[in-house]
């Protein structure tokens, strides 16, 4: 797990995770936790080619904020790497390409952190 | 009658020459190796990261792990040259075109082809264009007084396009491959298995399942904490936390701290998550997709213009498959998803069986070549050398298969190896090389460090059993001619 981003965004806005995987990723899942008091799993969505054109949407419920978390299975070398993008109400929220270390490999996960206020 | 020896050798390596090394890469702490202009909450996070990563994991070598900066040559210009000068007629073609590269010294304009696809079988074109050379022997047959300028004469009258290459390469590659349904799967494009692989993933997402990462929800809570920290003491000139520069906040020794603290925690729970998915056999994953079947034939057409060089094609064949693959994971676990996680555990502790086999051929034709004399406008070249080269061929043959053995010697498993490589050349109709040789090979593991191969070669002439050269240590051979073979005559 590492921290990639510390982002805010508003109760009621519109998130929208996009993906899209190089040929070092073999599977991968985006996990989505709820924080609201004590950790929650709001939704878990397995990385695909068909789905993650269109990207994965949800309504931000009232809550402290959630942990955007994606989890690759990649190869044990090679530049493992996912472009993603997140969007608030369909506006850029953050963008760009995450590099996932093989030396992590099997699975390396990465998290994004969006506090609501 | 040619002779036939099996040579029985017993290769000893001292100095453990098959000792399992660690390689790893070093990256300095924080920004040593590209001195950072900023220091940001990314940068602390990132030096905190990898110190407890490497701490964790009990590789105090990695801690200081370094990305070098290396010394590039910039590349040739030809590859973008060509590329702008064609680029509309290569637009005319975009729907056809899949992709266009420069290579990475820029002296080749590959352009991909989009491959067609018909159920499982795929057929790519691929056209290559490369900077024009003079054929070496050219060069060597013009008189050395007036070399140099003669084939820079020659270079200006090539035209850019004249090297050319044209591939065909057909595969067999399944489109999508899912846990479910009949039929084998073919092709190790990870397109082709991330649907499967991605929901076998998700069966370990789900919270609710007993494959949960012990001790994670702490760590988990306290970077949560943390997180919430840095984003109460952002400043309002910065967007984003950790694109922060740390003098930018008011409180820069906390925030170093708290960054670092977060970058420690991030890399203890990525320890903690490595260790758990390796147990669960994701690591087995990517050795599932590449012993995959695999079957490829490529044949290609190099003309390398008047005075490039011989014509030449070439057609090749190419199997591999392992015994453990997606396939076997598929008619395993009945198509679901469940028992398809557990199998990736037994798939890792089973080890032995996971064998491979790997069979290639290739026949390459040199074309004949003659140049009388080289005339480039103003008479022929006083001097030159007529050429007058053969036509060559070449056949080559590869067979491997290996797998680790079940019974276990001193705690680990030996294991056998089988080769067979051949190679037949002609020049012209003239038979030049004609080598066969088959090895079995068992490797014997003596204690953690040292293993022992004990090999039985065979070849079709005696003078192919030469030894290999082995940097690190001797070997000692036997040779043992079959009681029914005859004494050569003296």
């Amino acid at each position: 797990m590492k921290t990639v981003a510390i982002l805010d965004a508003k109760p009621g806005q519109t998130l929208t995770i996009k993906t899209q995987p190089n040929d070092q990723i073999l599977g991968y899942v985006i996990a989505v936790d709820q924080w609201k008091g004590s950790k929650s799993t709001f939704g878990n969505w397995p990385g695909t080619d068909a789905e993650t054109p269109a990207g994965i949407s949800f309504q931000l419920e009232p809550a402290d904020g959630y942990d955007v978390v994606i989890k690759a299975d990649v190869r044990s070398n090679g530049s493992p790497q996912i472009d993603v993008t997140l969007e608030l109400d369909g506006k850029d929220l953050w963008k760009g390409t995450t590099d996932f270390s093989s030396d992590e490999a099997p699975v390396v996960t990465r998290d994004w952190n969006i506090f609501l206020r | 009658m040619r002779h036939q020896e099996i040579v029985l050798c017993i290769v000893i390596a001292p100095l453990a020459v098959l000792l399992s090394v660690q390689v790893t890469r070093a990256q300095a702490a924080g920004s040593i190796s590209t001195p950072s202009a900023v220091e940001t909450v990314e940068s602390v996070h990132e030096t905190a990261f990898r110190a407890a990563l490497a701490t964790a994991l009990g590789n105090k070598a990695a801690e200081d792990i370094a990305k070098a900066p290396s010394a590039t040559t910039a590349p040739d210009g030809f590859a973008t040259r060509i590329h702008n000068s064609y680029q509309d007629y290569l637009n005319l073609l975009s729907f056809a075109i899949n992709q266009v590269d420069q290579s990475t010294d820029g002296q080749s304009l590959i352009i991909r082809f989009n491959p067609f696809q018909s159920g499982r079988n795929r057929l790519g074109i691929t056209g290559t264009f490369s900077k024009p050379t003079v054929y070496a022997p050219i060069a060597n047959a013009i008189p050395e007084s007036v070399r140099d300028s003669t084939v820079a004469l020659i270079k200006d009258q090539q035209s850019d396009l004249e090297d050319a290459t044209i591939s065909l390469a057909y595969s067999l590659d399944t489109e999508r491959c899912s846990l479910k349904g009949g039929g084998r799967c073919y092709g190790r494009d990870p397109r082709t298995y991330r649907n499967l692989l991605s929901n076998l993933m998700l069966a370990l997402a789900q919270p609710d399942t007993s494959l949960s990462v012990p001790g994670l929800s702490s760590i988990e809570a306290g970077t949560w904490s943390i997180r919430k920290q840095l984003d109460g003491l952002r400043p309002g000139s910065c967007e984003e936390v950790m694109k922060c520069p740390i003098a930018s906040f008011a409180n820069a020794g906390l925030v170093r701290e708290l960054a670092s603290k977060l970058g420690a925690l991030d890399g203890q729970g990525t320890a903690l998550q490595q260790r758990f998915y390796k147990a669960q056999g994701f690591a087995t994953l990517e050795n599932l997709v590449d012993n995959q079947p695999q079957l490829s034939v490529v044949g290609s057409y190099h003309t390398a213009g008047k005075y490039g060089g011989p014509d030449e094609w070439s057609l090749g064949l190419d199997l591999q498959v392992g015994s453990y693959n997606i396939n076997r994971l598929r008619r395993d676990s009945g198509g679901e998803t469940s028992n398809g996680v557990r199998l990736l555990k037994s798939y890792t502790d089973a080890n032995s069986g996971m064998s491979k086999l790997v069979f290639s051929v290739s026949y390459k034709s040199i074309a004949a070549f003659r140049l009388t004399q080289l005339d480039l406008g103003t008479g022929p070249l006083t001097g030159f050398t007529p050429l007058d080269q053969k036509s060559t061929s070449e056949l080559t043959a590869k067979l491997q298969w290996g797998t680790k053995l079940e019974q276990k010697v001193g705690g680990r498993q030996p294991r056998l190896d089988v080769s067979l490589d051949g190679i037949r050349a002609l020049e012209g109709s003239v038979r030049t090389t004609n080598r066969w040789v088959a090895t079995t090979t068992l490797t014997i593991p003596l204690g953690d460090t040292i293993n022992v191969p004990v090999s039985i070669a065979w070849a079709n002439k005696p003078e192919f059993l030469s030894q290999p050269n082995q940097r690190l240590g001797a070997h000692l051979g036997l040779t043992y001619r079959l009681p029914w073979e005859k004494t050569p005559s003296p």
